[in-house]
C-alpha cells in the first residue's frame, strides 16, 4: 500500500513538474519570458500572446489595433521609422482591451518611442468598459492577470501543449524559422464577390435622429475616447502616437446610409469630434484614409465587408512614415471632413449593388 | 473551489496534508481537528467568499441549541432548533418559489427577490437537524465545540454531502495522529476513480446533454433517446464521481465518510433504487421524516400518504420548482405502487424489474433536467418522431479521429456498462491489490483528468 501511494504521488509530482517546466521553458505565449535562444516561436495567436509580448519582448515601438492592423508588417515599420517594433493586434475588440494592453506595455517598458494605433470608428459608441470575448470559449484571463495561482491553466493546458508546445519543440529541433509567418503578398487582391458574400445589406429605413440620442452617443464617444484612447497618450508625452482611421469600404458607409441620411451625417460629425479631441494633444499625429476614395470604392482592395488586402496596410504605413499624405492637422481636418461628407452622402450606393 | 481543479489537487489538498501530517511526533489529535476546521473554513471561503460567515454562524447557533438541549432536555428547544434550520433553508431557497406560486394561483403580484444561497445549505441544514434530533434522543451524547465544528465544516463533504450522522463524531473523538498508508492508498485510488468518472465521462456527456436540451424546434427519437440516457449517465458519473472523491479525500485524513452511492442503476425496483442513490439523504428522510410521521405503522393509507410526503419534500429539496416536485411525486407514486403490490411484483423476473426501473428512472430524470415543462414535453414528444441524432449533439464528440457518431454512441454504451456491471468505486478500493500496476493506471487516469481541466465544470449537486 505504501509503495502504491508513494509511487503515485512521486510519479505524479515528477511528471507535472516536467510538463510544467517544459511549458515554462518553451513558453509559446511569452507569459514568463521572451523566447529563449534556440527555442522556436511563432507569432500570430494574438489574444494569447499579446500580453506576453507587451511584458517580455524587447521593443521600442508598437503597432496596435483591431484586426484592421493584422497585416501591418513590423519589418516595414522597423525600416520606415528606424525602430524595433511589435504588433499587438486584438481581433474583434473595442478600445478598452487595446488601451489596457498599451498600459501594460508602458508599465513594463519605459523605452517606447512610438505607438501606431488603428482607431476603428465602428467602435465609437461602444461602452467604455466593453470587452469583447469574440469567439473564444474561454478568454485566457489567466494570461492577463498577475495571479500566479491560475497559471496552472497555462502550464497544464492540454490544448496549449498539443497545439503550441509540442510543435515548437519539433520546430526547434528542425531549426525552422522563427517569428512571423511568411510575408504578406502585396499583390493579392480581393474582389466584389468576396465582399458581397460577407455583407448583408440592411433594409432601408429613415431613422429620425433625435437630439437626445445624439447627445447620448456623443457622451459615450467622449467617455470612450477619454478613457481608452487619450488618457494613455497624455500619460506618456514623450512617446509619439500615430493614430489613424482605416479606410472603410463602401458597404460600411452603405450600412450607415441605409439607416438614413441624418444618421450618416451624424456619423461624420462624430468622426470630426474624435479628430478634434485627438489633435488637442501635441504628441499625436493623426491620419485618416477614408478619403482614399480610389481604395474605398474599389472592392479589389477588400476581402470581406470590413478588411482590406495587405497592400492597403503597406500603403498606409508608407503614407504615415512620410507624413505627407492623409495626415490631418488643425489646419486641414475640416476640409477632410467636407470631402468625406460630400463623397459619402452623395454616393450612389444602390448602383453598387446593381452592377 | 471544486475537487476537479488545479487549485485543489496541486495546492489545497497537498498543503492540508502537509499541515495535518508533518510533524506527526508529539502532535495531539485535537490540533489536527483544528487544522481541519481551519482549512475547511478556508475551503469554504475560497468557494463562497464572505458566506463562510454563514457556515460559522449556523455552526455556533446549532451548537448552542445542542448545549441547551443537553442541559434542559426540553422538546421545545429541539423544535425551535429544527424550525431555525428549516427557516434558513426556506429563506435561502424557496422564497421565490413561494412568490411564484402565490402570483400564479392567488393572483398576487409580488416581486421576485434576489436570494443569497450559501453553498451546501441543503446538506448543512439537514445535517444539523439530524444532529439536534440525535442529541435530544441521546442524553449521553457529549460533543465538544471543536468536534461539532469539524462535523459541520469538514471540507470533503460540506458543499455536496454526504449528510453525516452523529456517528461521524465518534471518529473525530477516536482520531489518531498517524500516517496510515492503507488509508492513503485507498483514498488516492478512490479519489482518482471519482475524478475520472466526473471529468472523463460525466463532463463529456454533459456537453452533449446541454447541447441537446438547448436545441430549438422539435426533437427526434435518436436525439431524445440520446439526451435522456446521456443525462442519466451524466448525473450518475457526476454524483458518483463526487462521492468517490469526497470519500477518498476523507480517507487520506483517516476518516470514513458514509457510502452515499451504491450502483443505483443496478436497482430492481424503486425502493432498491433509493437504497442505492443518495443513501444518506434516504436515511435522513426515513429517520427524521417518514418514521416520525408514523412510517408504515399506521395502516396502508397512512403509509402511502407518508411516502408521498417524503418524496414531495425530496423533490422540493432537489429544486424549488413544480418540475422537481413532480419528479419527487412520480417516484413516490412508483414507490407506493411497489409497496402495495410487492407480492406479485417480486414474482416478475429480476431482469424485467431492472429494465422497468431503469426506464422509469431515465424518463423521470427528464423532469429533473428540463428546467421547464415545455422542454420536458419536447423531449418526450421527440421519442415518437423518428430521426437521426442531431448534428449539433454529434458535434460535441468531434475531438478525436474516430467518427463522431461512433464516439457519441460509444460514450453511451461504455458509460452504461461502467454504471451497471462492475463493482463500484468504493468496493474496488477495498481490494488489497495495490501494486505498481494499479499505480500505473491510477497515474494514467489522474494525468488524463488533470489535462482535461481546461474546461472545468461544476457538480450538478453543488447547486443544492
Amino acid at each position: 500500500m505504501k509503495k502504491y501511494a508513494l509511487f503515485v504521488i512521486i510519479s505524479f509530482v515528477c511528471i507535472m513538474g516536467l510538463i510544467g517546466g517544459t511549458v515554462y521553458i518553451v513558453d509559446p505565449y511569452f507569459h514568463y519570458h521572451a523566447p529563449f535562444k534556440g527555442i522556436n516561436y511563432k507569432l500570430g495567436n494574438y489574444v494569447y500572446q499579446n500580453d506576453g509580448i507587451s511584458k517580455n519582448f524587447d521593443y521600442d515601438a508598437i503597432i496596435t489595433g483591431t484586426s484592421m492592423t493584422k497585416d501591418f508588417s513590423t519589418k516595414d515599420i522597423d525600416e520606415m521609422w528606424g525602430v524595433n517594433s511589435v504588433r499587438l493586434t486584438f481581433l474583434g475588440e473595442g478600445y478598452r482591451r487595446i488601451n489596457d494592453n498599451l498600459v501594460t506595455a508602458f508599465n513594463h517598458n519605459k523605452d517606447i518611442k512610438l505607438v501606431i494605433r488603428g482607431v476603428d470608428p465602428i467602435w465609437f459608441v461602444s461602452d467604455e468598459n466593453f470587452l469583447e470575448y469574440g469567439s473564444y470559449e474561454e478568454y485566457p484571463t489567466y494570461l492577463y492577470d498577475d495571479n500566479i495561482l491560475n497559471d496552472t491553466k497555462y502550464l497544464f493546458n492540454f490544448g496549449i501543449i498539443k497545439n503550441d508546445v509540442i510543435p515548437r519543440i519539433k520546430d526547434s529541433i528542425k531549426h525552422l524559422p522563427y517569428g512571423e509567418s511568411k510575408p504578406k503578398d502585396l499583390n493579392y487582391r480581393g474582389g466584389k464577390d468576396l465582399v458581397l458574400e460577407a455583407y448583408e445589406r440592411p433594409e432601408k429605413s429613415n431613422k429620425a435622429v433625435t437630439e437626445e440620442e445624439t447627445k447620448q452617443l456623443f457622451d459615450t464617444l467622449d467617455k470612450n475616447l477619454e478613457m481608452n484612447v487619450l488618457k494613455v497618450i497624455r500619460d506618456h508625452p514623450d512617446t509619439k502616437f500615430i493614430l489613424f482611421f482605416p479606410p472603410y469600404e463602401i458597404p460600411i458607409w452603405d450600412s450607415i446610409n441605409q439607416e438614413g441620411k441624418d444618421v450618416l451625417q451624424r456619423r461624420i460629425d462624430m468622426e470630426r469630434y474624435a479628430i478634434e479631441k485627438c489633435l488637442e494633444l501635441d504628441n499625436v499625429e493623426f491620419y485618416s484614409f477614408n478619403d482614399c476614395f480610389d481604395i474605398t470604392s474599389d472592392m479589389n482592395y477588400y476581402v470581406d465587408d470590413l478588411h482590406y488586402v495587405p497592400y492597403v496596410s503597406h500603403y498606409m504605413l508608407e503614407c504615415m512614415s512620410s507624413g505627407d499624405e492623409h495626415r490631418l492637422t488643425k489646419d486641414n481636418y475640416l476640409e477632410y471632413i467636407d470631402r468625406i461628407r460630400e463623397y459619402y452622402t452623395t454616393y450612389d450606393y444602390d448602383s453598387f449593388f446593381e452592377e | 473551489m471544486s475537487f476537479n481543479s488545479f487549485d485543489f489537487i496541486l495546492l489545497f489538498w497537498p498543503i492540508v496534508c502537509i499541515l495535518y501530517y508533518f510533524p506527526t511526533k508529539h502532535r495531539r489529535p485535537i490540533w489536527n481537528v483544528w487544522i481541519l476546521i481551519l482549512t475547511s473554513l478556508a475551503f469554504y471561503w475560497i468557494s463562497d467568499g464572505i458566506l463562510v460567515a454563514f457556515l460559522i454562524g449556523t455552526t455556533l447557533v446549532n451548537y448552542a441549541i445542542y448545549h441547551c438541549i443537553q442541559k434542559y432536555r426540553r422538546k421545545a428547544l429541539l423544535i425551535g432548533g429544527i424550525i431555525f434550520n428549516v427557516l434558513l433553508l426556506v429563506a435561502s431557497k424557496y422564497v421565490n418559489f413561494g412568490i411564484d406560486l402565490s402570483n400564479r394561483f392567488l393572483g398576487t403580484s409580488f416581486h421576485i427577490v434576489e436570494l443569497i444561497v450559501p453553498l451546501g445549505i441543503s446538506f448543512i441544514t439537514f445535517q444539523n437537524i439530524a444532529f439536534l434530533v440525535d442529541s435530544y434522543k441521546n442524553p449521553d451524547m457529549n460533543v465538544k465545540i471543536a468536534e461539532f465544528g469539524l462535523f459541520s465544516s469538514f471540507f470533503p463533504h460540506v458543499t455536496s454531502g454526504p449528510i453525516l450522522s452523529s456517528d461521524f463524531i465518534r471518529q473525530i473523538k477516536n482520531l489518531k495522529v498517524e500516517i496510515n498508508w492503507e488509508n492513503i492508498a485507498q483514498g488516492i485510488f478512490l479519489f482518482v476513480l471519482g475524478l475520472s468518472k466526473k471529468t472523463l465521462l460525466g463532463d463529456a456527456l454533459g456537453k452533449a446533454v446541454d447541447m441537446g436540451y438547448s436545441l430549438e424546434g422539435p426533437m427526434n427519437t435518436a436525439t431524445s433517446v440520446f439526451v435522456i440516457v446521456a443525462y442519466t449517465l451524466q448525473i450518475y458519473f457526476d454524483f458518483s464521481g463526487y462521492c468517490d472523491m469526497a470519500m477518498g479525500i476523507a480517507k487520506t485524513f483517516n476518516f470514513e465518510l458514509p457510502l452515499n452511492f451504491d450502483s443505483p442503476y443496478r436497482a430492481i425496483g424503486i425502493g432498491d433504487f433509493w437504497n442505492r442513490w443518495h443513501i444518506t439523504l434516504t436515511k435522513f428522510f426515513t429517520r427524521y421524516v417518514y418514521i416520525p410521521l408514523g412510517g408504515n405503522r399506521k395502516g396502508k393509507l397512512r403509509t402511502c400518504i407518508n411516502t408521498m410526503i417524503v418524496f414531495l419534500i425530496s423533490g422540493l429539496w432537489h429544486g424549488a420548482s413544480i418540475l422537481f416536485a413532480g419528479w419527487g411525486l412520480l417516484h413516490g407514486l412508483f414507490m407506493v405502487f411497489e409497496k402495495m403490490n410487492s407480492t406479485w411484483i417480486n414474482r416478475i423476473p429480476k431482469a424485467v424489474r431492472w429494465l422497468l426501473t431503469f426506464v422509469f428512472v431515465n424518463l423521470t430524470w427528464v423532469l429533473f433536467r428540463s428546467g421547464s415543462f415545455g422542454t420536458a414535453v419536447r423531449v418526450f414528444e421527440g421519442l415518437l418522431n423518428p430521426g437521426r441524432l442531431s448534428e449539433n449533439v454529434l458535434g460535441c464528440f468531434n475531438d478525436s479521429f474516430i467518427p463522431e457518431s461512433y464516439t457519441a454512441w460509444g460514450y453511451l454504451i461504455i458509460g452504461f456498462i461502467i454504471s451497471v456491471l462492475p463493482k463500484n468505486g468504493f468496493r474496488l478500493s477495498e481490494s488489497n491489490r495495490y501494486g505498481i500496476l494499479r499505480g500505473c493506471y491510477t497515474l494514467i487516469l489522474l494525468l488524463m483528468c488533470v489535462f482535461s481541466f481546461s474546461d472545468v465544470t461544476t457538480y450538478i449537486y453543488a447547486m443544492f
